[in-house]
């Protein structure tokens, strides 16, 4: 009977903090983002102020699901990426919700979203006041990532692409690794672990696990991008094996 | 010294230099690299080696490459029939 009751709850907790990310999306996007646009004629600095203000909705998101007893958050390391910078992060993506864990951390980051997010109400406006950069693939992504880095902002990139398949990792694109390589920024790795699985590919959201979901982030350390006089797209594939030996290292450890 | 046209060149010639272009600079074994392997599930090869591939083959049979030539291209085959099938714009003297 308790169970039942804390599942219940934790479906109520779920809907509800969805709910209110769709509603706190479409007011960002119609009304906050614009107004601030208004404010601010410097898209650059715009963008860092609406970013700045996702942190604290995606903050308020992450304290709400945790406040509901959804899920509850240890991150390792993380924090200090808002010092100094810009980075290169990369994380594995094995839930729904890894975007907004991250971006409840970092005050700035330049995230590679899926270009549907472009055509979806709820985001559309979101994504492009915070000047998102919608993964096209190939070259394109990999020189507007290099500018943003040159800019001095920090990027954020899930190499898999599409969330991680339940238990495992994904194949890697070696987009990561081509903007390493060219920018000479390391990989700042960001391993992702959901104890037990909730929000993965193929589950529904009030599709609950049996009980509250332990979510961790854990910086590694920086992989070296050096291409050792190897061709590009040789290091490419040798940095990408090196993350995907790390990530698999990471989530074997906690079991994802 | 000049490269011979590429419509001159043996599917077996041709097949030679895609593989010792893919062993060198995609890090792939010989082993892998075979007609029919297909490009991007067999040889791994996404859009930014693809354009890595057409420099390469460029520089070594004189071959280019339309834009969207790599979109239409299945196997290493394909690529074969691709070069054997057209002709040159300019060929390295």
């Amino acid at each position: 009977m308790t169970d039942t009751l804390d599942r219940l709850r934790r479906i109520l907790g779920t809907g509800c903090s969805f709910l209110l990310f769709g509603v706190a999306g479409l007011l960002m996007g119609a009304v906050v983002s614009p107004l601030l646009g208004l404010r601010e004629r410097d898209p650059a600095i715009r963008e860092l102020r609406v970013q700045a203000l996702i942190q604290r909705c995606f903050a308020a998101f992450t304290g709400f699901m945790e406040w509901t007893g959804v899920i509850s958050v240890s991150a390792v390391g993380i924090g200090a990426l808002a010092e100094g910078g810009p980075h290169l992060l990369v994380a594995n993506h094995p839930t729904l919700i890894d975007v907004v864990l991250l971006g409840a951390l970092l005050p700035q980051m330049d995230c590679v979203v899926k270009r549907e997010m472009w055509s979806n109400p709820l985001m559309r406006g979101v994504v492009q006041g915070a000047g998102y950069l919608p993964n096209d693939g190939g070259e394109a992504t990999v020189q507007v990532c290099l500018h943003r880095l040159r800019a001095g902002r920090t990027v954020l990139l899930f190499p898999e692409g599409t969330r991680s398949p339940q238990g495992g990792l994904g194949r890697l694109q070696r987009g990561a690794a081509h903007v390493a390589l060219a920018s000479g920024a390391p990989l700042v790795p960001v391993t992702i672990t959901c104890r037990p699985p909730g929000l993965m590919r193929g589950q529904k959201w009030y599709d609950v696990p049996e009980r509250r979901m332990q979510l961790r982030l854990e910086r590694g350390s920086s992989i070296p991008a050096d291409a050792q006089g190897a061709s590009r797209s040789v290091a490419a594939r040798r940095l990408t094996r090196e993350l995907r030996e790390h990530f698999e290292k990471g989530i074997q450890h906690v079991g994802i | 010294m000049s490269a011979s046209s590429p419509v001159s060149r043996s599917a077996e010639e041709v097949f030679g230099t895609l593989r010792e272009i893919l062993t060198r600079e995609f890090d792939l074994r010989e082993e892998e690299v075979r007609p029919e392997s297909r490009l991007a599930d067999d040889l791994d090869l996404d859009s930014i080696d693809a354009v890595d591939l057409a420099v390469k083959v460029e520089d070594a049979l004189g071959f280019e490459f339309e834009p969207d030539d790599m979109q239409d291209l299945e196997t290493l085959q394909d690529v074969i029939d691709l070069i054997r099938g057209r002709p040159p714009h300019a060929v390295p003297v």
